[in-house]
């Protein structure tokens, strides 16, 4: 009977239960859906906790590190240092006149954009960085140049602005390049200068130029943009004064630079430079030997360059020592640089130097003229010179050695005109300093002399960077590796290791 | 979870699958390699990032049989009435996954000996694109796993992931179209809005869109420039769905149908 | 020792198990029977933590199924109605992988496996791939896989459905050595093979419990409402009049009348409180009648028909 009254039972509960709903599935059911709603609204949280902003800086940047070597995508303590020093109300915008870039691979803006991400998380609010396409805004440009100075409407650059004034950076600008090698149609970058660029825009545009640099042109030189990027890196701004003959050097010249002329400077310019010195100027010539100007003996210039004991020779400095010279080339060689300038070009003691006239000190007999070498050839030099009517080389047979930059000052001066004469371009050129970098030994040292000069050791400077060169060694990778290389990687690994499981197959599947 | 891991790893290489998954992927890279390396130029990590674009392809194969094999065969009762915690297998499911990626990833690593014995770059970015790479991994199997424990047919599996996966890989122009599409439906409708005001929500949505693209957020590391926000959005995503993963396994003790 | 107090499973509107209640206690062989979909199953599912309980509890050992499922589950091995067997793996590495589910120490391990794989007499088959055996060395694989553990209870759900008899004889010598040192809950749905097995029954049907009984009061309870078929040569009314005569015969029916031939077959059914054995008798009746026995044996009760004699005894 025992069997029945369990059935009963049963039946019974079952009525007690039947209309009630599934109390122990709901919950499951609940727990179930609740728990997982609770995580991902967590896992929202957490991850928008990252966007927040401490102090106008997100949190995601506070926890950004870059490990690069060279620091791509980060801002230098330099520039850090100098946006902390500015006031904590300071704003300034930097507005990119596009869509923002959404691939930044192997474009211009891939060591822009995020380089502009960490000045916002770097400055504590100072800077902001938006992307503001005119096409769709077109009030954004009349909001940034109310006085219609520049064409913003038809350029795709970054505008810096603060207090009202603007600067524009175009992001082709911001790389030096190989001017020599093309790669699919474009100049090869050599380094990345995107810093340096909107560092010294900021500088600039903050505490207004410093110094004013004047380029004398209109005698056959080169163009000077690379060497005026760098005086704007260092606060100076550049300008261009034409050669005449009522040429004047302006009373706010704070450096001249004669820069690769190839035809002289008039008597009439010799005298107002002169005198440009007298007052305490300083002054930078370059001049080299080379196509143009091998007939130009510069008489001009070198009456001028008396006035400070110096003279430029009119002829080609010939290298005999081969170590010196790069890659066998007698005229495109190595120079030593004068001990007391050691310090100025960073660890390098060996310069570059092409097609160079020798400096020698001119007759002036004057004690307080002080003059020093600064680049020296070996002492197995031979002159030459390039002869008009045959149009050969003509050599001198003479052992020597030369100087092919001088520098020269007065002592015991309260005021000093101070010059630095080069026989090379590879200082000065837009064309060296496009090609190696800003961080090139020659160019580093042309920039220490200018802060020399200017005694503007302390203005806010930041190198260029390295661009991370992903060339292999071309010597150990001859094209028959290469076909090796090919067959073993995409040929036979593959096909053993299909072999490998065929076999493996084969064997367990008669297990 | 290690018996789990164990059997589903040993499973790959007890079928022809593994081999074949390897044997292509070294195909593959081996390609990507080699396209570069005989142009004299080498970045580890373009390889890389060209590797992680065939996560759509990859993943869904690896993942598929995961538990929709399970459920066919039968087999997954083992799970529901051994004693081991469901989420421990779903672990164990997904390492296995992970290690097969990383067995696979070998490829890459010997390219790496290669560039760096050739007097290439292998540098700080590079391991940076190592990083992103499986924590990419790690997002991608997460929802291939959700898929497979949704349906018991592997092809079925394989189509719900490969579709999630190339939505994930195209949330960048899902994210414009949306914003195309959101400023076609304001400028049409009656209110008389301003356009740059329709202009600012558009992109307003194209960045929620794109926020949760995991390749915008991970796009720095190839270049030595590590943040920790991305890595938790990929191993926070990847938890997300590994629970939701087990929620759904769970849910056969307790669903009524 | 398990309890299992009113268990109810809800799959929407229908309750595929409604408030089943028994006990299996420590050593016995307890068989479940039920027809098809009567909830066997699920009851099976629910009790090894497969399935939650809509409602009502399950003790394994003293362990509550839900709220202590790995101390509970560590009690059991289960064989489901399909055996859970990797096809892509031997014999060896598939129970190696069971032990890592389970956690049985390494140390063990070895000594487990050897004597579970002679236990079930797969020793031979052990480095065979599982897909490649047959139907009962699976069979048997899935039972050496609920041994890994050493469970103190055995659940077979359906062991030798689908098998040929001589796999059913083997499998059924197997689970009653397995008996000697384990509790086992067998399902099926044939009658004789539980009571081949099993020291006690409970029967469902419906999702609900019919009875639960030993089985050898079972085996009294089905006797008395035993029938015989019968096939004969000869003129039916005349035969089915002298069967009807026998002492112990309740009734007889008419199943198939074959005029032609003059062949039929009746169904004789036995009196309840019948003490002698009527089949002596039946054959005289035959053999005095000169009407030739073509077929006489004993009729197995479907399980429809024992619900309803023990329901409506």
């Amino acid at each position: 009977m025992s069997k029945d009254n369990k059935v009963d039972n049963s039946v019974k509960t079952k009525k007690n239960d039947g209309v009630k709903s599934d109390i122990r599935n709901d919950k499951l059911k609940l727990f179930s859906i609740g728990s997982f709603l609770i995580l991902l609204v967590s896992v929202l949280a957490i991850n928008i906790i990252f966007g927040l902003k401490i102090n106008k800086t997100t949190i995601d940047d506070y926890l950004t590190y870059d490990m690069s070597s060279t620091g791509q995508n980060s801002v230098s303590e330099i520039t850090i240092s100098y946006l902390n020093s500015l006031p904590a109300n300071t704003n300034i915008r930097i507005v990119g006149l596009f869509d923002k870039p959404k691939s930044l691979r192997d474009t211009p803006y891939e060591y822009i954009v995020p380089l502009l991400d960490d000045y916002v998380a770097v400055s504590g609010g100072r800077v902001t960085v938006e992307y503001i396409n005119p096409t769709t805004y077109p009030s954004i440009i009349s909001e940034l140049d109310p006085r219609g100075v520049y064409d913003l409407a038809n350029t795709s650059c970054y505008v810096i602005s603060n207090g009202g004034n603007i600067i524009e950076i175009m992001p082709v600008d911001c790389f030096t390049y190989d001017s020599e090698y093309l790669q699919y149609g474009y100049y090869l970058p050599t380094s990345n200068i995107v810093e340096s660029k909107f560092t010294s825009a900021i500088v600039n545009l903050t505490q207004g130029y410093s110094y004013k640099a004047y380029f004398v042109t209109g005698l056959g030189e080169g163009t000077h943009t690379q060497l005026s990027n760098m005086f704007s890196a260092l606060g100076i701004e550049s300008s261009d004064i034409q050669a005449s003959d009522n040429f004047e050097v302006p009373a706010d010249c704070d450096l001249l630079v004669i820069n690769g002329i190839s035809s002289d400077i008039t008597s009439s310019m010799a005298l107002g430079i002169q005198d440009y010195l007298g007052r305490g100027g300083k002054l930078i010539v370059a001049v080299n030997y080379y196509n143009t100007n091998v007939a130009e003996s510069y008489p001009n210039l070198n009456s001028l360059l008396s006035y400070v004991n110096i003279r430029i020779q009119n002829a080609l400095v010939m290298e005999n020592d081969t170590s010196l010279q790069i890659n066998s080339d007698k005229f495109n060689t190595l120079v030593n640089l004068n001990s007391a300038f050691t310090s100025m070009a960073g660890e390098a003691t060996l310069l570059r130097n092409s097609y160079a006239r020798p400096i020698t000190t001119a007759d002036t007999p004057f004690a307080y003229i002080q003059t020093q070498p600064v680049v020296t050839t070996s002492s197995n030099v031979t002159l030459s010179q390039f002869d008009e009517n045959t149009g050969n080389l003509i050599q001198n047979s003479v052992l020597g050695q030369y100087n092919v930059g001088m520098y020269a000052t007065y002592e015991g001066t309260p005021n000093p005109p101070e010059v630095y004469v080069f026989g090379t371009m590879t200082f000065t050129s837009d064309e060296y300093i496009s090609n190696f970098g800003f961080n090139d030994a020659n160019v580093v040292f042309t920039r220490n002399i200018v802060r020399a000069l200017l005694k503007a050791e302390d203005t806010v400077f930041v190198e260029g960077k390295a661009l991370s060169d992903y060339s292999i060694d071309t010597t150990k990778v001859t094209s028959n590796s290469v076909t090796v290389l090919t067959f073993v990687l995409i040929a036979i690994v593959p096909l053993a290791l299909v072999i490998a499981g065929v076999i493996v197959y084969n064997k367990r599947k008669n297990l | 979870m290690t018996a789990v891991y164990k059997r589903e790893l040993a499973s790959y290489f007890r079928s022809p699958v593994g081999y074949v998954a390897l044997a292509l992927y070294g195909f593959l890279s081996g390609f990507f390699f080699i396209n570069q390396y005989s142009g004299g130029n080498v970045n580890v990590s373009n390889e890389i990032m060209s590797l992680a674009s065939f996560f759509v392809i990859i993943v869904p194969v690896i993942t598929m049989g995961l538990f929709a094999e399970d459920k066919k065969r039968g087999t997954e009762v083992l799970f529901y009435t051994s004693p081991v915690s469901l989420f421990d297998v779903v672990l164990g499911k997904f390492f296995a996954a992970i290690t097969l990626i990383a067995i696979l990833f070998v490829n890459v690593l010997v390219h790496m000996i290669i560039t760096a014995a050739s007097g290439g770059v292998v540098n700080i970015g590079t391991w940076g694109s190592v990083l992103v790479y499986f924590f990419l991994a790690m997002l991608f199997i997460s929802i291939g796993i959700f898929a497979s424990a949704l349906t018991d047919t592997q092809i079925i599996a394989a189509i719900i992931s490969f579709v999630v996966i190339l939505c994930v890989q195209l949330l960048s122009t899902i994210s414009s179209l949306a914003s195309s599409a959101v400023a076609s439906l304001l400028s049409a409708s009656l209110f008389n809005l301003n356009p740059e005001k329709v202009n600012s929500v558009c992109d307003k949505v194209a960045s929620a869109i794109s926020w949760l693209d995991p390749f915008s957020k991970t796009n720095d590391f190839r270049y030595g420039v590590f943040s920790i926000s991305p890595l938790v959005y990929c191993a926070s995503m990847a938890l997300v769905f590994l629970f939701l993963t087990y929620r759904i396994l769970e849910k056969k003790r307790w669903s009524q149908k | 020792m398990i309890e299992i107090n009113n268990l109810v499973k809800r799959y929407g509107d229908i309750k595929a198990v409604n408030g089943i209640s028994f006990t299996v206690n420590d050593g016995e062989v307890l068989g479940f029977l039920g027809p098809n979909g009567a909830g066997k199953s699920t009851t099976m599912n629910i009790i090894t933590g497969y399935l939650s309980s809509t409602s009502g509890y399950v003790k394994v050992n003293g362990h509550d199924i839900l709220e202590e499922p790995e101390e509970a589950k560590k009690c059991i091995g289960y064989l489901p109605e399909i055996p859970p067997l990797y096809f892509d793996m031997t014999v060896l590495e598939y129970l190696n992988f069971i032990c890592d589910l389970k956690k049985v120490p390494r140390a063990e391990r070895k000594e487990q496996l050897a004597s579970i794989l002679s236990m079930v007499k797969i020793i031979d088959m052990a480095d065979r791939l599982i897909g490649n055996l047959s139907k009962g060395y699976k069979q048997r694989v899935g039972i050496a896989q609920a041994l890994v553990g050493n469970p103190d209870i055995l659940i077979l759900d359906e062991p030798t459905v689908g098998l040929d008899p001589n796999q059913i004889i083997e499998i059924r010598k197997l689970i009653r050595k397995l008996a000697e040192n384990h509790t086992v809950i067998i399902s099926s749905h044939i009658l004789s093979e539980v009571q081949a097995v099993c020291d006690r029954v409970v029967i469902i049907n419906k999702g609900k419990v019919a009875a639960i009984d030993s089985i050898t009061d079972l085996s009294k309870k089905l006797s008395g409402s035993s029938k015989l078929s019968l096939s004969f040569k000869g003129p039916e009314k005349e035969v089915m009049n002298a069967l009807r005569s026998i002492p112990g015969i309740s009734n007889v029916v008419s199943i198939v009348a074959n005029k032609d031939t003059s062949i039929s077959q009746v169904e004789i059914t036995i009196s309840n409180d019948s003490k002698t054995d009527v089949r002596a008798s039946v054959f005289y009746a035959m053999s005095k009648g000169n009407w030739p026995i073509l077929e006489f044996r004993s009729m197995d009760p479907t399980l429809e028909e024992i619900f309803l004699s023990i329901t409506s005894a």
